[in-house]
């Protein structure tokens, strides 16, 4: 590996590579003192782990961050599901609409498995709880709050529980919310070949499950003067959603917060530097033509109460 | 350095992608094509991109790229056919309509794309695609059809993922493969059928509980989770997780709606 060419191939597209490896002189001295230490068979290895801490989780794999990750989304959902499922006579959750919701709970169930039972070959699969803080069994990794209240069981979304507009905008969010999240693991998972075809098997199921979500939705309001919210995001809108709630999951649609370049918000028309929105298409149909990916860290963040501190979904 | 121009939102230029993606260079002119200024993008034509002349899907990304490129003239001219049908706006209600131009749109969106994503000395031939019998003013037919189209390209960009070599190309795969599935969906949605079932997941309905328990434990120990053999997982045949297909498989499926013969040297 040609470490000068590879530096200057980041330096095409990046300006800033340098300031990344804090400076030019340093990169180079970070690089040789690799050189002196490791084989030269290691070295691209040693380089690319250099290259992943300068420039976060993505251009080099992670496979297990990103099954923790994934884990913990199915985690939240499939609870969520269970957790409305089981009260569906208190939300009026019936007929055709439960029958849907039942069968997305059960994917959801599945996923936890499939993502454990992957996970579990590679390290130890993180285990969650329900409950306060306090109660925290031995042997828990972290606890899960449907309702954002950070395991008080009564944080923003806990109306999701007693309404079915709001328990569906909120699924709406969560998938969505799963459908970026996967995305944005692609390049992790990459280079374990299985794991990348399961986490974009999990993927396209999550957008469907999106879509039929808002279909849902769609058809409880009326369809009279057209769909909304419609099957895909329009923007950076979360579809829909009235406040206070929209305002509690519209940080899921927007940009990456550590890389806002490599995760636009939903908003985006640029692809590969080709704006789609000049390809004969309106600006809207033009955002709503790509999903976007959304960085693994910022997915965190929002689900830790480190983008708003009112929803803290996991503690 | 703070002066230094930052790359666009959306990741590298083109040309500068296409290099780093090891894809070759582009053709010189086409960049100037795709970046023509045009405000008005409601009812206005796109700028032509490049014309390809080859019929051969190579085994390597641009031949992943070139496959894609065909599925999605496929699809464009198929909702371009269904949105231009005589009884269009009496076969499908208002709200429809919409989402049935929207896909249109994004179906050209995503070939005109990829149309100017390839290098233009590698792009596929413009290809010709062709229905049978289909009968575009047949509600039925046109949402059967669009079903097929869109569960298989799911399943084809799906399958296509673990091909690809560039991480560039996979993440734009992933940009688009998500959309497809909205749309399949729908679609499903409409034709009278469950947004996926088990002909394009591996799942069985069967086996779901009568009585859904959460997998995580509960603090005050109020319920035990739920097991995999509760649930009936099965991690090869029923695990939730949607069948991809090989490129050779949807060639297979797709040939009857090209008039051109494809020659792929993909898997």
């Amino acid at each position: 590996m040609d470490i000068l060419k590879l530096l200057s191939h980041f330096e095409g597209f990046d300006p800033e590579v340098y300031d990344r490896f804090d400076t030019r002189r340093k990169a180079m001295r970070q690089f040789a003192g690799i050189g002196k230490k490791l084989t030269l068979a290691s070295l691209p290895l040693a380089a690319s782990a250099m290259i992943q801490k300068a420039y976060g989780q993505t251009n080099t794999g992670n496979v297990a961050y990103a099954l923790q990750l994934a884990l913990k989304a199915e985690y939240l959902e499939s609870h969520f599901y269970v957790t409305g499922i089981n009260a569906a006579q208190g939300l009026g959750l019936q007929g055709d609409t439960l029958g849907k919701l039942k069968r997305i709970g059960y994917d959801e169930l599945l996923h936890v498995e499939a993502v454990r039972a992957t996970l579990a070959t590679i390290e130890r699969p993180q285990v969650p709880y329900v409950g306060p803080m306090a109660d925290k069994p031995a042997g828990a990794d972290y606890g899960i709050d449907i309702t954002g209240g950070g395991g008080n069981g009564n944080g923003p979304m806990a109306p999701a529980l007693t309404n079915l507009d709001v328990f569906l905008a909120a699924a709406q969010a969560f998938e969505d919310n799963g459908v970026r999240a996967y995305k944005g693991q692609a390049t992790n998972v990459m280079p374990n070949k299985p794991v990348l075809a399961a986490a974009l098997g999990i993927h396209s199921v999550e957008a469907r499950h999106a879509a039929a979500l808002r279909k849902i939705r769609a058809d409880r309001a009326g369809v009279q003067n057209g769909y909304m919210p419609k099957p895909w995001p329009t923007g950076a809108d979360p579809g829909n959603i009235p406040e206070p709630y929209n305002a509690k999951v519209a940080p899921l649609y927007g940009p990456g917060i550590g890389n806002p370049n490599m995760f636009p918000s939903e908003s985006n028309t640029m692809q590969a530097g080709i704006n789609i929105a000049q390809l004969g298409v309106t600006n809207a149909q033009a955002t709503e033509s790509f999903d976007e990916p959304q960085e693994g860290d910022t997915v965190v963040r929002y689900l830790t109460g480190q983008v708003l501190p009112d929803v803290k979904f996991i503690y | 350095m703070t002066t230094a121009p930052k790359p666009p939102a959306g990741g590298l230029p083109r040309r500068r992608f296409l290099a780093f993606a090891g894809a070759g260079l582009l053709a010189t002119g086409t960049l100037a094509q795709g970046c023509k200024k045009d405000d008005d993008d409601d009812d206005d034509v796109p700028t032509p991109g490049p014309t390809g002349n080859s019929l051969t899907l190579t085994n390597d990304d641009v031949g992943i790229l070139n496959y894609a490129y065909a599925l999605e003239q496929l699809e464009a001219d198929f909702y371009a056919r269904v949105v231009a049908a005589n009884n269009f706006s009496t076969n499908f209600a208002m709200g429809e309509a919409q989402l049935l131009r929207d896909i249109a749109a994004h179906e050209l969106a995503h070939k005109e794309f990829f149309r100017r994503a390839i290098p233009a000395d590698k792009l596929l031939r413009n290809l010709t695609p062709k229905y049978g019998t289909l009968d575009f003013t047949n509600r039925m037919q046109v949402l059967a059809t669009a079903r097929t189209f869109e569960d298989l390209g799911v399943s084809a960009y799906n399958g296509a993922g673990p091909l690809i070599a560039s991480a560039d190309y996979l993440v734009l795969a992933g940009k688009i493969v998500s959309v497809e599935a909205r749309h399949a969906a729908f679609i499903r949605e409409l034709s009278g059928v469950r947004f996926a079932d088990s002909d394009v997941l591996n799942v069985d309905y069967s086996r779901m509980p009568s009585r859904f328990r959460s997998p995580i434990p509960n603090a005050n120990g109020s319920d035990n989770p739920s097991t995999a053999a509760e649930l009936g997982f099965n991690p090869a045949t029923n695990n939730a997780i949607e069948k991809s297909r090989r490129p050779s498989e949807v060639l297979a499926m797709a040939a009857p709606f090209i008039t051109e013969t494809l020659t792929s040297q993909l898997p």
